[in-house]
């Protein structure tokens, strides 16, 4: 017993000795994962005691689970639970259906209007790296009732009789929110599936040129079926961010009374307990715990049924 | 093999040591020179605070509130290098104060000075501050500013220590009579309204909100747009910390000081949260019937506080129920524009139609907790005081709120301060203040108010002669029409009623006082329901339902804890 034993472990130090290149190439890595994302897990302490920044770890009051306790029965909660989900199935839906179909779009343009299809896709992406603060200034502006583009293209138009006041109506906000998402990330999104588009056989579209198939049953039948698993596994990496619906265009465009219920995200929600409260911190991190949680479980699931469906899994 | 193994241990060994040695090195050196006491510890009584040599030294200091750091090279930012040798490197609030704040404590990550503002009840529960209490008798000029209040800096903490000095109140030399001259101008809140409002209306001084709003209607429709844009009559700004403006009118129309988010009887100290009650509800009413005739315009509610300064600053808002001090930026533009018409005076409208004072209250000295403090991060909490002490040196003082002498400003034959109107028409422009002035520096610190030994005023925008010769000449006519000397004129001046106003109570109290989550309840709702019942197309109905949520909180407990507080500072 005990010679096995100490052979195990001289074997475990050769093998040690062996790699010690490797494991020194490995090294900054796990001492960075370690350092900037698993020692943070310690702040998570913090979701069970009634947190108080000042007093030392060992000073502190243990709470047991009374913050998610009071968590899940904060009606705010609920309100911005709906609200996240409702933006983030929203922002999933409609950016991925623009971006495939801009996608397919782009890609009937060849031959002569080839430059063409180069120009839309450099426009169309550009919004991509514009910062938030002046997307939603610009949004802000073109629906402003004092001068906002909108209204004055609808009002000469004849389509509606009054100025409508986008910003302050409670049922527009999730709307504003996701044609917004769509205007800045459309073209970014829709590069990744031009590039799945170009991996596709030529051959598939002559011999489907030759059943008979036209500009759309082409589409229909050989682009899409070519680009399917890549929109899986977009499908499966977003549902992960499900909870994520976003943070700075609630945060920039909604803190108005008019549209408050409406445009709190979770993440709001946690930034404003948290740190806008006092003694908050304790509360916020349990609210951004449960977020953490329940995202992490979302993505196994989606994982799983990408299983079922037989498609290349993720983890 | 053996040997090599040894030598590379030994040579480990002496690295650390080195290393740790070359790391205490400094520390020693300043224990021995300038050392920083701890916070509680005695500072060594012969340790005389001029002796210290002025090495230049930095400061960083956040302050939470708006403002805007004067460029390197401001003349007098420089003389004070020269004269302290201290650099101070601001950072002002930027967007949410609370979370800022939030952030700042829960890292400990703080600068080494701190001005409060809003927020100094946060850093006082965080232990943000040093403790002054064994520091101040050592700087001559910060004891005398100091010692007659020594005990309402005090009554701040739990623990009853300086932590916060007040950097406004402390008036010297106003006891000949003529006080009123040498006060500023009223800053506070009331219903502000656009000078050229009243002169159409034949100088009319509205004592209602009936009056007033009747007043908006008749010029609105008389000048539906002003500068070719359309006319905002009235403004309400309801964002975040500065919904304010959005709710506070109802305690002062009713007679009382502002005092926040409740009403303090003034003979029994009965405390009332009033977002609920008739006086509330009437107020909203009105607001709900202009909205209605179309004298609030929908966007005021979804306007950021940017915005709300940028119309202002166009001269089309007639008026708002604000304080001064919120719209100002809005309202130098429209004076270095010379839109001296569409500039504000303050109307202190009631119920009843009797004259309201809102909060024209005669100054009771320093109140308390409204200032700045030491971080206990601060690197020479010695050399901070040092620095605020020389601030207090009369002449080092005319520099900020003066400015160079034969620059900025000259003495006449009878030894009163005085300015051409082209030094004062440079003081009054925002960007030549940034950049040439002190002021930036001064208002952040302690300073004095009211006059020097001389006799001439602690500050150019109080010294009388000033007023008087160099108002603009439409506001010289403006105010003789009405017999007045300035904007304060608009209210009559009160006695201090003897206890400090309540929100400056609530911002003190502590993070687990049980008030708390009960004031972040109520606030959150009047800021969500609020507006969407000044829009309700049926008023009573859209009340009826705020008003049973405003029931379901325990509000009952707020108010009585709110009472205890002010009762433990009456004296």
């Amino acid at each position: 017993m005990k010679t096995k034993n100490s052979n195990s472990k001289k074997e475990f130090i050769n093998q040690v000795r062996k790699q010690k290149g490797l494991i020194l190439i490995a090294a900054p890595f796990f001492i960075y994962f370690f350092v900037f994302s698993y020692l943070p897990l310690w702040g998570l302490t913090m979701a069970f005691q009634n947190y108080k920044p000042h007093l030392s770890f060992f000073e502190q009051e243990w709470v047991g689970l009374l913050h998610f306790k009071n968590l899940f029965t904060d009606p705010d909660f609920y309100r911005v639970m709906r609200n996240t989900l409702g933006m983030s199935i929203i922002n999933l839906v409609l950016g991925f259906v623009t971006a495939i179909a801009f996608a397919l779009l782009l890609n009937e343009l060849t031959g002569k209007l080839y430059n063409f299809k180069r120009i839309v896709q450099t426009i169309s992406y550009m919004p991509h790296f514009l910062s938030w603060i002046i997307v939603c200034g610009l949004v802000s502006n073109i629906l402003a009732m004092d001068g906002g583009i909108l209204n004055e293209i609808l009002l000469a138009l004849g389509l509606i009789k009054e100025k409508i006041h986008f910003m302050g109506k409670p049922e527009l906000f999730w709307w504003i929110v996701g044609f917004t998402n769509v205007w800045k990330s459309m073209g970014w999104n829709s590069i990744i599936y031009l590039a799945a588009i170009t991996s596709i056989d030529p051959a598939l579209y002559e011999a489907a040129a030759i059943d008979g198939y036209g500009r759309f049953g082409r589409m229909w039948h050989v682009t899409l079926p070519g680009i399917k698993s890549t929109i899986i596994v977009l499908l499966i990496l977003n549902a992960g961010w499900i909870l994520n619906a976003g943070f700075e265009i609630q945060y920039i465009l909604g803190t108005n009374g008019l549209v408050l219920d409406v445009s709190e995200t979770i993440d709001i929600f946690v930034l404003k307990r948290g740190f806008g409260r006092s003694g908050g911190f304790a509360f916020g991190t349990a609210a951004g715990m449960f977020k953490t949680v329940v995202s992490a479980v979302i993505l196994i699931l989606c994982n799983k049924i990408a299983g079922w469906v037989d498609e290349e899994r993720l983890v | 093999m053996k040997t090599t193994k040894l030598l590379t241990l030994l040579m480990a060994v002496v690295i650390i040591v080195a290393s740790l040695s070359a790391c205490t090195a400094p520390v020693i050196d300043s224990s021995s020179g300038t050392s920083t006491p701890t916070p509680g510890q005695t500072a060594p009584a012969d340790a005389k605070p001029s002796d210290k040599k002025l090495e230049p030294i930095t400061f960083t200091m956040f302050v939470a509130g708006p403002g805007e750091a004067p460029p390197k090279d401001n003349k007098v930012v420089k003389k004070l290098q020269e004269i302290t040798g201290v650099t101070i490197d601001f950072e002002f609030l930027v967007g949410d104060m609370e979370q800022k704040v939030g952030i700042m404590i829960a890292s400990g990550d703080y600068p080494d000075l701190i001005g409060a503002g809003q927020a100094r009840g946060r850093f006082l529960n965080a232990g943000s501050f040093v403790a002054l209490d064994d520091y101040l008798p050592n700087y001559p000029n910060l004891w005398k500013h100091y010692e007659p209040y020594i005990e309402r800096l005090r009554d701040v903490s739990q623990d009853r220590k300086v932590y916060i000095l007040d950097i406004w109140g402390r008036q010297y030399r106003l006891e000949d009579g003529e006080d009123d001259f040498y006060e500023g101008d009223y800053n506070g809140p009331a219903f502000w309204i656009q000078k050229d409002v009243l002169a159409w209306d034949g100088y009319s001084h509205p004592k209602t909100l009936d009056e007033f709003f009747d007043l908006l209607e008749r010029y609105y429709k008389a000048h539906p747009t002003i500068d070719g844009q359309p006319t905002l009559p009235f403004e309400i700004h309801s964002q975040d910390w500065r919904s304010f403006c959005l709710k506070n009118a109802p305690q002062h129309l009713i007679g009382g000081r502002n005092e926040g988010d409740v009403v303090v009887n003034p003979e029994t100290l009965e405390v009332e949260i009033y977002q609920n009650k008739w006086y509330a509800r009437d107020y909203y009413k009105k607001l709900n019937e202009v909205y209605k005739k179309g004298l609030i315009h929908p966007e005021t509610f979804t306007r950021n506080y940017d915005n709300y300064l940028s119309v202002i600053s166009t001269g089309r808002v007639l008026a708002m129920f604000d304080q001064h001090w919120n719209f100002q930026d809005g309202e130098f533009v429209l004076v270095s524009e010379g839109k001296i018409e569409r500039t504000y005076v303050p109307l202190g409208l009631s119920y009843d139609g009797s004259d309201v004072s809102y909060n024209r209250v005669r100054s009771e000295g320093i109140i308390g907790g409204n200032g700045m403090g030491i971080s206990v991060k601060c690197k020479d909490v010695e050399r901070a005081l040092q620095f605020m002490d020389t601030l207090l040196e009369e002449d080092v003082h005319r520099l900020m709120y003066w400015g160079i002498e034969g620059e900025d400003y000259y003495v006449d034959a009878n030894g009163r301060y005085r300015r051409t109107p082209e030094q004062k028409a440079n003081f009054d422009n925002p960007d030549w203040r940034l950049a040439n002035a002190g002021v930036v520096i001064g208002d952040q610190f302690p300073k004095l108010e009211g006059r020097y030994s001389d006799g001439n005023s602690c500050s150019a925008a109080t010294q009388p002669e000033e007023r008087l010769e160099n108002q603009f000449p439409y506001d010289k006519e403006f105010y003789q029409k009405y017999g007045f000397y300035s904007r304060s004129d608009f209210l009559p001046l009160m006695d201090h009623p003897g206890y400090p106003e309540v929100w400056s109570i609530f911002s003190t109290m502590e993070d687990d006082n049980i008030a708390k989550p009960i004031f972040d309840e109520i606030t959150d709702l009047q800021n969500r329901y609020l507006p969407g019942v000044i829009m309700a197309d049926d008023f009573d109905s859209a009340w009826e339902e705020y008003a049973k949520r405003y029931e379901n909180v325990d509000y009952k407990a707020l108010e009585e804890e709110i009472e205890k507080q002010i009762r433990a500072r009456m004296r």
